[in-house]
């Protein structure tokens, strides 16, 4: 009798383990999918200095200071609101170094679009054909990374760099 | 003022579903009939109380206050009235209290048209509805309160609805997908009352059945709907992608569809009992399962909403409670139920059940699917996500098998069937389908592949089944009932999907390029040709617009033109693209961003039979229709 009757628990069993598995979830966060490249030494690169072609830039330039790369485009229309979070970042950390890396563009545009809005960056990169752009993992403009003073890159933001999704950053620099 | 009133409604709602929980259910056990019939009375006062605090949120969206933390994040001075409107159900707060408002609309229902129903049966119903209202009622004020003001840094002008959300699929998507979600909660209610109540008769059936048919209506048309807004709307020309958020109203889907088969079996014969009760608890256990899972943010997914971990404890706690509960109390009470009717193997009871199995398999699958990411990231084996491979592997050999069944099950008697006269009656269709559905892509695209040649064979199975079934039976067509027409329609809606879904995959072209003005790019029987791209001024947008002409040798030639917007307030871009509709093929165009060399970044794709998808939705539910207006009217004659 008690063994027929058992299967009429099934339901309540398998509740119990999926219940079990959505209050361990609760506790991870999907979100936070780890990027490969955190916690390794930024890719090597040579890439002319946008605003003075002539000058071919390294990754050496992420010695000595930390360093925000940010990945944006004179096409990116969302960029432009995130140029002026940039400006008020450089008043915020006068010690963070701010480099741009412009990414799938058209020289001549970039430097028009820096003339146009105000220029947050300290140095821009110029990567028109996007290689270098694709060693970051870049899917798309905006993105930006924090790069320690060892050259190290410590975090990532995909998408628009603004008062919400700062704080991931600000954590590092503090 | 008004949204303080819509708050203070609010609690007023909530102490008049913790009475319409309480009151029936002490009734219940003393039989007062006073406190029985107090149930029909609160439940309509809970009703319309959410009513007024809807009511006073839809006040807040119109008049602008921004004052209004949940408005202010999403509407904008700027925005048509329609969409500030809609955009109530655009995040978390609003969205719930639309499930709240919903449970409510069908709390009312099942008060105002169970006249039938002995009153402590539906006191019962009315008092397991109240309770599952007062624990959506207690979530929303507590920790999701839409009224929330802000107390400093009014803004001027509120963040704008989030652009993808501003389209008429929006509209109509979510409110249609939550009545079929919501609606799984009277069929629950009627099980659990029945199981309380301890008598599981026949009458429990016809008064469940037509609440069943009637969620699973607008279960179908949500999901129809949904992947249609995805398809016009993201711009990836995708019209399933195994989401979470999309799993989550599927697997109710497959339940519901399931419980309907499997209550209709209990009404006629009298069996499978346990298994239709079992259902209609789990549909709901599904349904709470997927509030949780798109509002806690424990899986990825395209509908993201807000993540809360506090928001997700407390549905995770509610959900535990309410699925205890009744599977405890279904553990208890469903060995006590006397079996059905007997049916041999060879008999359409024995193949529904077969069916019901699979339909609670492929749920399972899914299920399995969509929380496998979840299990293997808490056992910390790996970060991992499953997308439709998984999902298209385990899909296409179940499917295959339930098609198979359900051609038969309509020809086979009640109890039993000799197997001769079956196998009499089938063996030409079989193979006459097999046979169309290799030789229809053969004729026409002069190939053909493993996956097409089943899934046409499935639609074309079940479509000639239906139609011998129809011509077998129309001599006697006067005595054929709405049911029968209802589920021929159905079925060949279901087959309709198919066809759509495998053309659809198997013979899509889709072409993502970088192209400049004036080039020109073939696209199957097409030729696409860029011709400007002018830019564009919304009344809350800006961006451009790009023409597109499409010429063709034996068709007729026509221009698209596809938009990218880009929303002023929040400064989200989106892709509008241009699609060219018809029964047999679409053309869609998507405008992407300008790349270097003025050259534009496209998609171009070909996408032959995707309309059939949702023509078959719709047949779904006009067979639905028809089967639950049926049921409603045998529900009045027999009791």
């Amino acid at each position: 009798m008690m063994v027929k009757n058992l299967k009429y628990y099934l339901p309540l069993l398998g509740l119990i383990i999926v219940v079990g598995f959505f209050w361990r979830g609760l506790g991870l966060h999907p979100q936070a999918l780890p990027s490969v490249l955190i916690d390794q030494p930024a890719a090597n690169f040579v890439l002319p200095n946008l605003l003075a072609p002539e000058q071919l830039i390294d990754q050496q330039v992420f010695q000595g200071s930390w360093t925000l790369l940010n990945v944006w485009a004179s096409w990116c229309q969302t960029c432009t609101q995130e140029q002026a979070f940039l400006l008020s970042l450089k008043q915020r950390y006068p010690h963070l170094h701010i480099i741009g890396l412009d990414f799938q563009d058209n020289p001549i545009k970039a430097v028009a679009w820096l003339k146009k809005f105000k220029d947050p960056y300290q140095l821009v990169l110029s990567d028109p054909s996007g290689k270098v752009g694709v060693d970051y993992g870049v899917y798309g403009t905006p993105e930006s990374f924090l790069i320690d003073s060892k050259g190290i890159i410590r975090a990532k933001i995909t998408g628009v760099l603004n008062e919400q999704s700062w704080p991931k950053m600000a954590i590092l620099l503090t | 003022m008004i949204p303080e009133l819509g708050y203070f409604s609010l609690i007023l709602a909530l102490l008049f579903a913790a009475l319409q929980f309480i009151l029936p259910f002490i009734g219940a056990f003393r039989e007062t009939p006073r406190l029985l019939a107090s149930a029909k009375p609160l439940a309509l006062a809970q009703a319309w109380w959410v009513v007024v605090a809807f009511g006073c949120l839809e006040w807040a969206f119109i008049s602008n206050d921004f004052s209004v933390a949940y408005v202010a994040a999403n509407s904008n001075t700027h925005l048509p009235l329609f969409y500030q409107l809609t955009a109530i159900w655009s995040a978390h707060e609003g969205s719930l209290l639309l499930w709240v408002a919903i449970l409510a609309l069908w709390t009312a229902l099942v008060a105002l048209w169970s006249k039938r129903l002995p009153l402590e049966m539906q006191a019962r119903v009315l008092a397991v509805m109240g309770g599952v209202s007062s624990g959506f009622l207690w979530f929303l004020i507590h920790l999701s309160n839409p009224f929330k003001r802000l107390l400093q840094n009014i803004p001027f002008d509120g963040n704008d609805l989030n652009p993808l959300l501003q389209d008429p699929g929006l509209v109509i998507h979510p409110p249609m997908l939550y009545m079929g979600y919501v609606g799984t909660s009277v069929a629950f209610a009627f099980a659990m009352a029945a199981l309380w109540r301890g008598k599981l008769d026949i009458s429990w059936v016809r008064w469940s059945l037509p609440w069943t048919i009637a969620a699973w209506c607008f279960l179908t048309w949500g999901i129809t709907l949904g992947s249609w807004w995805s398809y016009r709307d993201l711009g990836w020309g995708g019209w399933w992608f195994w989401d979470p958020v999309e799993n989550a109203s599927f697997m109710p889907w497959l339940v519901v569809t399931a419980l309907i088969h499997s209550l209709m079996v209990t009404e006629k014969r009298g069996a499978f009992k346990n298994w239709s009760v079992f259902l209609a608890l789990f549909a709901f256990a599904l349904s709470l399962m997927g509030t949780f899972l798109v509002r806690s943010g424990i899986l990825i997914s395209v509908h993201a909403f807000a993540v809360d971990a506090e928001r997700g404890a407390f549905l995770l706690k509610f959900l535990s409670l309410v699925c205890m509960f009744s599977f405890v109390l279904y553990a208890w009470r469903a060995p006590k139920m006397t079996p059905g009717g007997v049916f041999s193997v060879i008999s359409r009871e024995s193949f529904l059940l077969a069916n019901n199995v699979l339909l609670f398999v492929l749920m399972l699958t899914v299920l399995l699917g969509t929380l496998y990411p979840l299990i293997l990231d808490g056992l910390g084996i790996a970060k991992i996500s499953v997308g439709p491979p998984y999902f298209n592997a385990v899909f296409l050999p179940l499917t295959s098998v339930l098609f198979l069944l359900m051609g038969m099950a309509p020809a086979v008697r009640w109890q039993y069937m000799p197997a001769k006269l079956l196998l009499q009656r089938l063996q030409w269709v079989l193979p006459f389908s097999i046979i169309c559905a290799m030789a229809l892509p053969w004729a026409l695209t002069g190939m053909f592949s493993f996956t097409t040649v089943i899934g046409l064979s499935g639609s074309f199975w079940i479509i000639a089944t239906c139609a011998q079934d129809f011509l077998i039976k129309w001599p006697q067509r006067y005595h054929l009932t709405g049911r029968y027409y209802g589920m021929i329609l159905a079925h060949l809606g279901v087959a309709i999907t198919v066809i759509g879904i495998t053309l659809t995959s198997n013979y899509s072209i889709e072409k993502d390029l970088a192209v400049s003005q004036n080039q020109t790019v073939p696209l199957g029987p097409y030729h696409i040709t860029l011709v400007t791209v002018e830019d564009l001024q919304g009344p809350n947008y800006q961006g451009m617009s790009g023409e597109f002409a499409v010429t063709s040798d034996n068709y007729a030639d026509f221009s698209l033109s596809a938009e990218k917007r880009l929303f002023n307030a929040s400064g989200s871009v989106m892709s509008i693209p241009a699609i060219n509709v018809g029964l047999w093929r679409d053309v869609y165009i998507a405008l992407g961003d300008p790349l270097p060399g003025d050259r534009f970044g496209v998609r171009y794709y070909y996408k032959p039979f995707v309309r059939w998808i949702w023509l078959g939705g719709l047949l779904m539910v006009v067979g639905g229709l028809l089967a639950l207006r049926h049921s409603v009217r045998n529900k009045k004659v027999r009791s």
